[in-house]
């Protein structure tokens, strides 16, 4: 008898289990997602902002040796920087003038909302986050977001008031790029193990190492020029029709605190 | 069973492995207290307590992940039974080795489940990086049994109880 009950109840959990999994493969769990982004978004955000911290102040202890020769090389990267945006910037003068005179619009920098990161991806080996901001403040799936001037991820799935991010180094993103220095367009994608790398670069394209690869802008709601990052090494035989790089991004996903979405055009 | 206990040790663990875990990512990995939570009230208690926590733990874990929705509550689930099985054969005299082995068979398939579901996506698959985390995790999670088990034996079995201790 108390067998017989105690099989009933595992037969009525495993059916709950499954109705729940159906349901929310096809998108039907909505006022449950309204209940969970109200009563456990705001604990994990809490939290996920404690282990950031402990993170970082672990990851640091241990860079303590490295900070000398670190500084050094971030000091002449940031004079070369300002070399280059000193010299970007009298370009765009010239760039908006000459437009000006042919009566082109003037492109603007797109609008951006500034979002707080409020729970990690539960797992190893996917690469999501979850957002403070949803489709109350106008987002919606597809668009970039960026965190420090690097683009972090797109929006895979948005409710009303957050959105999950599905990040570059997740091995199921995919994304048109382009080498900036080149013009050679290729596809991001990202790798097992939080690499990234620009395939499907066609083999009269030129890929250097040290280039700056960006976001074409063709397809979906990302703009294109968004940084990327760098090629680290370029794989070219002349026995397969494309070339791919490896890609260097200086994203750091446990620090990832706040990122900003880029409304599309 | 303590009820009481078991709710507030599940909402502890609900919130270190949604909230804390996931962004401390000890050496990389994201180790899972909800899986070895399940298999210790399984152990400790009854299946259907087992199949509640695992219930409510899939389910939020799911609503947290970007992807592969479903998989959590089902590999929980599916701990849960086996766990319940394992308990009515009256194995769970053999001390923290049944504990440790079912945690670590659960932990290998949820890894195994999630690198399926990357089957058709394109990446390269460093065995090495896979194989690597594998480790780390199934070494993470059985460090957890030693945590977790104590707080289990004082907040949720009866007194008595055998099964964790």
């Amino acid at each position: 008898m108390h067998r017989s009950k105690a099989s009933r109840r595992i037969v009525i959990a495993v059916g709950i289990g499954g109705f729940l999994a159906v349901l929310g493969l096809l998108g039907w769990l909505g006022p449950l997602r309204w209940v969970y982004d109200r009563t456990v978004v705001p604990v994990s955000h809490g939290l996920a902002s404690v282990g950031s911290n402990a993170n970082e102040a672990l990851s640091n202890l241990g860079r303590i040796k490295s900070l000398a020769s670190d500084n050094q090389r971030l000091q002449q990267e940031n004079a070369s920087l300002r070399q280059r945006l000193a010299a970007d910037a009298e370009i765009r003068r010239d760039n908006e003038i000459l437009r000006n005179q042919l009566g082109l619009e003037v492109a603007g920098a797109p609008k951006q909302v500034a979002a707080e990161v409020v729970a990690f991806q539960p797992d190893s080996y996917r690469q999501f986050v979850t957002i403070n901001k949803g489709s109350r403040e106008g987002l919606k799936p597809g668009l970039a977001a960026m965190s420090g001037g690097v683009l972090v991820g797109t929006l895979s799935d948005v409710s009303v008031t957050t959105s999950k991010i599905m990040l570059v180094t997740d091995p199921e993103f995919k994304l048109a790029a382009k080498d900036q220095d080149t013009a050679a367009d290729g596809t991001l994608q990202g790798q097992l193990g939080n690499g990234l790398v620009m395939g499907k670069i066609g083999q009269d394209s030129q890929v250097r190492p040290g280039d700056t690869i960006t976001t074409s802008g063709l397809g979906g709601h990302v703009p294109a020029g968004l940084f990327i990052g760098q090629v680290q090494s370029v794989n070219a035989h002349d026995n397969v029709i494309f070339q791919s790089a490896q890609i260097s991004s200086p994203l750091k996903i446990n620090r990832l605190r706040f990122v900003f979405v880029v409304m599309s055009p | 069973m303590k009820i009481i206990g078991f709710w507030l040790l599940l909402g502890l663990v609900l919130a270190v492995q949604i909230g804390l875990m996931p962004a401390l990512r000890p050496f990389g990995a994201v180790p899972n207290l909800m899986l070895v939570f399940v298999v210790l009230v399984g152990l400790a208690g009854t299946a259907s307590t087992a199949l509640i926590a695992a219930l409510i733990g899939g389910l939020l874990l799911d609503l947290t992940s970007g992807a592969d929705f479903g998989l959590r509550i089902g590999l929980l689930v599916l701990a849960a039974l086996v766990t319940g099985l394992v308990h009515r054969a009256g194995l769970t005299l053999a001390g923290p080795a049944v504990v440790m082995a079912v945690v670590a068979a659960g932990t290998v398939v949820e890894n195994a489940a999630v690198l399926a579901g990357l089957a058709g996506s394109g990446t390269g698959w460093p065995l090495g990086f896979i194989v690597g985390k594998l480790a780390l995790e199934v070494v993470l999670n059985l460090g957890l049994i030693l945590m977790m088990r104590p707080l289990v034996a004082r907040l949720i079995a009866d007194a008595g109880t055998q099964s964790v201790n």
